[in-house]
């Protein structure tokens, strides 16, 4: 865990302004809430342990759903079937096979694993919602094998003792665990824990990465995260948790139905989520016991209203999730969270050690070079035979009339865009065909025109994000908290990277709270945290005021002199004729002209460019 | 702020424009901007990338919210109306990326832009793909053709085309040069000509400030949302101040 | 034997054509307004079940369910008017659905209380199953105008469970059978069709080649497919964006309730049988990438065959999972063909 300095006893600490009033209240909800969990074996009716075991197991799946889907932007509508796969390949394994209970749940997760990476293979590099189909699919897939696999699953009637199919109970030193008293033990312990790793998780490097999905494939690559990787962790998490459910569940039931891994459950744990908040760890546990406790008072109610049996609880369930997309798309638990006074960020400990520093690059010759780089768009070529290169040092600005292929340009240095022809290095290595997130870690860090911070996160997190390519600890460092260390050493450099731009006065403000030419700077410390050797700015003064201007004029200046190279794509000509020591102009795709400011204002050709053709 | 025009011209004007701020979040892209376009001229709007210029226009027909100011068309307040309404009042705009319906062949984008006349029960789109054809016949040539095989010079004429179908009251051209090559962008001036000429009111996004001054009766020139200069447009033309807006003092 | 085959093939093509009508729907929906709507199957099973209410000579659900959603559509309709500040429009605007759901109450009352051949009743459920489109459009997807794929996925499910449920509610848990439109059957060389199988392929076919015509033909169809290609472009020409989405809505309802009272002769129908039956028509979707119809509904018609042959040579019990398999040879295609990050440049 962090350590936590008191304010007033050191003056490297920066604290935030938020109210002490709100982190007492969110404390004493949290003990409430454990205290309430201790006393509950003790004191609840088997009738109640049993429905909050229901609940810890659904929290668990939802857990796994909100990481997904909430940070990484990705739904699964299969869920169910990862729990399915954990409970039958554990009770299977067990009852068949004779294996150690404890093993036989572990088998069921890595199973589940298994399968989640082989989806994961084939779609995580489409659209979102073909993940959601294509695990849709493996459901109805896993369901019908389930239902249908007589000998082996039991099919329709189940798997378990009744069928005569004993599965063993799970022990501990030789006492099995029975009745829900002493599952609940088990289920809100793991489920605890589950939630304890998660919150580490989404404090750690890999838990910034993805956040960082949340912005965008592109942003998150250009702060070196490899984006089909973390969205596969973050995949294969939420089926860790969902078989971690399923496996608990057949030995709590011992006895198991295709049910389990069926649509409708899915579809269940989707509505939990969405209820108790897409993007909240504490929804998770909302959402289900929410979603538990009003299915079991409406499958009482709806039939004698309705006259007839019937599980009719899904009218409901059906609208209540329309009218919470349509007016509380937040979900519960982050609308609570609003209305409670806002609680103080960490603190930040500037006196941190820093984070290693960008060994000095050793190239001779320039260090970006495009060579006769080419891209066409169907039939259109945006980027035609460019050359031009950056020497160490310099601010160079790319610069040219709307639509003359500046930004594709930047696009392909980038690689966000693949090149057509032609050859980019960049610090002697080609770059011609590598992945965004490979360039951003060789020293390339990037702003973004059209500006891509998250609004509600503090400006000490959106410049933390940029960090990764910087840091190392990896996930299972982070899900149990060792990362703590490197952290600091994020968040104090983070806080740096603020000064360095001016930005310090409110580390902890949130985001949308800044002005457009303030958030540009923000753009500018979170690029500066990969502690890049070549700076690219796109249209950085685009929508900026005059002092505005002269501020990120400033800046410019100052970090040329600190030593880092800036490729500056612009159409202002105040900022790039002030800040650039040479210039290359575009126009259709092509290179117009090249040199200083001077040369190429004069340029003749560069002047008929930008205003047209003198009469004739 | 007001640049020209008062209230008492505002009779025999197509499009009165006053005050109109545009903002995207924090940005503010349109700071107060008044213009007029007096019925049957060519007014030219020129500023450097990033000025306004296309915010303006998009504002104007309802792609972007206003977040301020009033729009009048005809004298009637069009503030708050829809991009489709617009086009029902006659006020057609010819975006900066065309927008053309690239999966479908060059008579259906063109038919496609006389589509609220017929929804209005209008059922003369023939004669009026006619007239078009006679104007642009490459496109007649092409009519077959998907628009998204075409080069570029040959979608901004299906795009001015398409625009030609709803028989505008007034067009909106926003940057009609960007990206082609400089011959193609002469033809399109001279299409553009003789639009003017055929006595249609247009309002004329450019960059290309030489051209667009040649043709246009008037011109505002805009600098960072803010309407830097106006006047007639060979006075502009000659002010030295348009080229330091351009290429920086 | 050369016969086995050549039934497989027929019955495959009956539920093959069924399939493209759903994959139809889904693909139009989707390219025009991003919508992947979940709840198509319940639109077939509320269509044949409406039928089955008509027949019985008692008032079927879907008029409850209409009203409900006209009443909504009254109050979201006002209010967004009195908003922009349009007294006298939020007036009329508060007053037209609830009389178009008053007239249409004492309409379907009137037709539940005369006898009508079964036709009849067939073109009355297709309507006012129909009717439910652009309800559905205005009051679940309209006041969540440029959501995501994703939410919108997930807001059709939430429409899925409600109509499910309500069907549940409305007919009960039993399973209704519909007689065919014309009794009889037929010999087409080895094979002996019903009468209601070729009516199936019949009207499916006529389906196809009229939406191939409005497509391609008509102004408005042609209006539909510029609003799914290119929205600013749509707009600027004057051509509404929201009631592009109300038609396409519409669209896939009508297509729905039609496959509704054609397979229900033949498969029987219950209220929670649509469903699946919707599932397939995705698979067919898919199939077209969501975003071609011809490839969707030859994926379609190849989904139900499959289906067929996989059943008998295969395994009965495992069809489904193998037209469900199907998908991942699709996907995984897709996946390949994709290189770079271009899909996320604007």
């Amino acid at each position: 865990m962090t350590r936590q300095v008191p304010p007033s006893s050191s003056p490297t600490v920066v604290t935030s302004g938020g109210s002490r009033v709100g982190l007492w209240i969110r404390r004493v909800l949290l003990i409430a809430l454990l205290a309430g969990l201790v006393a509950l074996p003790f004191v609840a009716d088997a009738f109640t342990l049993r429905l909050a075991n229901v609940i810890g197991m659904n929290a668990l799946v939802v857990l796994g759903l909100v990481l997904l889907a909430g940070y990484a932007g990705l739904a699964s509508l299969g869920q169910a079937a990862f729990v399915g796969t954990g409970a039958y390949v554990a009770a299977i394994l067990a009852s068949t096979y004779g294996m150690n209970p404890w093993l036989s749940v572990v088998a069921g997760i890595l199973a589940s694993i298994v399968i989640a990476w082989l989806i994961g293979l084939i779609t995580l590099r489409l659209k979102g919602h073909f993940l959601a189909l294509a695990t849709l699919a493996w459901g109805l897939v896993i369901t019908g094998i389930l239902r249908n696999w007589m000998d082996v699953t039991g099919g329709n009637t189940g798997f378990g003792s009744a069928t005569g199919n004993r599965i063993p109970p799970l022990s501990f030193f030789g006492d099995a665990i029975r009745g829900d008293r002493e599952y609940f033990v088990l289920v809100w312990g793991a489920l605890l824990l589950a939630v304890w790793l998660v919150l580490n998780l989404m404090r750690s490097r890999v838990g910034r990465a993805i956040k960082s999905l949340r912005g965008g494939a592109i942003a998150a690559a250009s702060f070196g995260v490899d984006v089909q990787r973390i969205k596969m962790i973050t995949f294969l998490i939420a089926a860790a948790l969902a078989a971690l459910a399923g496996g608990l569940h057949t030995y709590r039931e011992l006895f198991i139905v295709p049910n389990l891994a069926a649509l409708g459950a899915s579809i269940d744990y989707m509505i939990m989520t969405v209820v108790g908040g897409l993007a909240s760890i504490w929804g998770a546990l909302a959402g289900s016991a929410v979603f538990v406790l009003l299915k079991e008072q409406l499958q009482q109610v709806l039939p004698g209203l309705i006259g007839r049996t019937g599980n009719y609880e899904i009218i409901a369930f059906g609208l209540i999730l329309v009218l919470v997309l349509q007016y509380a798309r937040r979900g519960l638990v982050p609308m609570i969270d609003g209305l409670l006074p806002r609680r103080p960020a960490r603190p930040v400990n500037a006196g941190a050690a820093p984070l290693p520093a960008r060994p000095a690059v050793n190239v001779t010759g320039p260090l970006l070079v495009l060579e006769e780089v080419t891209r066409s768009f169907g039939g259109l070529t945006a980027v035609n035979r460019l050359s031009f290169e950056v020497e160490l040092g310099e601010v160079v600005g790319l610069i040219g009339p709307n639509g003359a292929g500046k930004t594709t340009a930047f696009n392909l240095i980038t690689g966000v865009l693949s090149v057509n022809g032609g050859r980019i290095s960049f610090a002697g290595t080609d770059i011609t065909r590598k992945q965004p997130h490979e360039v951003a870690r060789l020293g390339l860090a990037r702003t973004f025109q059209h500006l891509n911070v998250s609004p509600s996160m503090s400006l000490i997190e959106n410049v933390s994000l940029g960090a990764y390519s910087r840091t190392r600890s990896g996930l299972w460092s982070g899900l149990i908290g060792l990362g703590g260390a490197e952290e600091e050493r994020v968040r104090a450099e983070a806080y740096r990277q603020l000064q360095r731009v001016g930005l310090a006065d409110d580390p902890f403000a949130r985001a949308d709270s800044l002005p457009l030419g303030k958030l540009r700077l923000l753009e500018v410390a979170r690029a500066l945290m990969a502690d890049p050797t070549l700076l690219l700015l796109d249209e950085p003064a685009a929508g900026l005021r005059v002092h505005e201007k002269e501020d990120l004029k400033a800046l410019v200046r100052r970090l040329q002199a600190e030593g880092v190279t800036v490729l500056l794509v612009e159409h202002d000509m105040d900022v790039v004729m002030d800040l650039a020591d040479r210039i290359v102009v575009m126009n259709h795709g092509e290179r117009l002209a090249r040199g200083t400011p001077a040369e190429v204002r004069s340029d003749p050709a560069v002047v008929e460019a930008y205003l047209g053709k003198e009469e004739a | 702020m007001s640049a020209d025009g008062g209230l008492g011209q505002t009779g025999d004007a197509a499009l009165v424009v006053e005050g109109l701020t545009v903002r995207y979040g924090g940005v503010v892209a349109l700071d107060g901007v008044s213009l007029t376009v007096p019925r049957g001229e060519l007014v030219a709007v020129i500023g450097a990338n990033g000025a306004g210029k296309s915010s303006l226009v998009n504002a104007v027909v309802g792609i972007v919210p206003k977040s301020g100011g009033r729009v009048l068309h005809e004298a009637d307040d069009v503030t708050d109306h829809t991009p489709e309404r617009m086009v029902g009042r006659g006020v057609v705009l010819v975006p900066e990326r065309r927008e053309l319906f690239a999966a479908l062949s060059v008579a259906d984008n063109l038919l496609l832009g006389a589509y609220g006349r017929y929804v209005r029960g209008e059922r003369d789109q023939r004669r009026a793909l006619e007239h078009v054809y006679e104007t642009f016949p490459q496109l007649a040539e092409r009519r077959r053709q998907l628009a998204g095989t075409m080069s570029g010079g040959e979608q901004q004429m299906l795009a001015l085309g398409r625009a030609m179908m709803a028989q505008p009251r007034l067009l909106l051209l926003d940057e009609p040069s960007l990206g082609l090559a400089p011959l193609i962008v002469e033809e399109i001036f001279r299409v553009i000509a003789r639009l003017r000429e055929s006595g249609a009111t247009v309002l004329l996004i450019e960059q290309n400030a030489r051209a667009a001054l040649r043709l246009a009766d008037r011109g505002y020139l805009l600098e960072t949302g803010n309407v830097l200069l106006s006047a007639p447009a060979d006075e502009l033309a000659r002010d030295p101040r348009v080229a330091s807006a351009y290429l920086g003092r | 034997m050369l016969d086995i085959p050549l039934i497989l093939f027929f019955e495959g093509l009956t539920n093959g054509a069924i399939y493209a009508l759903m994959a139809l729907g889904l693909v139009v929906l989707y390219s025009v307004t991003g919508v992947i709507n979940v709840a198509i199957g319940e639109f077939v099973m509320i269509s044949a079940l409406t039928v089955a209410s008509l027949r019985d000579g008692s008032v079927p659900g879907t008029i409850y369910l209409l009203i409900a959603g006209l009443v909504l559509w009254a109050v979201y309709g006002a209010i967004a008017d009195l908003r922009a500040r349009r007294a006298a429009k939020a007036l009329w605007s508060l007053a037209w659905p609830l009389l178009a759901g008053a007239v249409a109450y004492l309409l379907v009352l009137a037709i539940s209380r005369t006898a009508m051949p079964y036709l009849a009743h067939i073109a009355v459920a297709i309507l006012l199953t129909t009717a439910l489109g652009p309800v559905a459009h205005r009051v679940i997807v309209q006041p969540l105008p440029r959501a995501s794929a994703l939410v919108y996925l997930i807001l059709t499910i939430g429409l899925h469970l409600a109509l499910t449920g309500l069907g549940l509610a409305f007919w009960g848990p039993q399973p209704y059978t519909l007689p065919p439109f014309s009794q009889g059957r037929l010999r087409l060389g080895p094979v002996l069709m019903d009468h209601q199988d070729i009516w199936l392929l019949a009207v499916s076919l006529l389906l196809l080649v009229l939406l191939w015509w409005f497509f391609s033909r008509t102004l408005h169809g042609k209006a539909l497919r510029a609003a799914a290609v290119n929205k600013l472009g749509a707009r600027l020409s004057g051509i509404s964006v929201v009631r592009a989405g109300r038609t396409a809505f519409t669209l896939q309802v009508f297509l729905a309730s039609v496959a509704g009272v054609l397979i229900t002769p033949i498969t029987k129908m219950a209220y929670d049988f649509g469903f699946l039956i919707g599932l397939k028509g995705f698979v067919g979707a898919i199939i077209g990438g969501l975003s071609n119809p011809l490839v969707a509904v030859i994926g379609a018609v190849f989904v139900g065959l499959a289906e067929q042959f996989s059943a008998f040579y295969i395994s009965s019990a495992y069809k489904d999972v193998l037209v469900f398999l199907l998908i991942i040879p699709v996907l995984l295609v897709r996946s390949l063909q994709h290189v770079d990050f271009e899909e996320h440049v604007e």
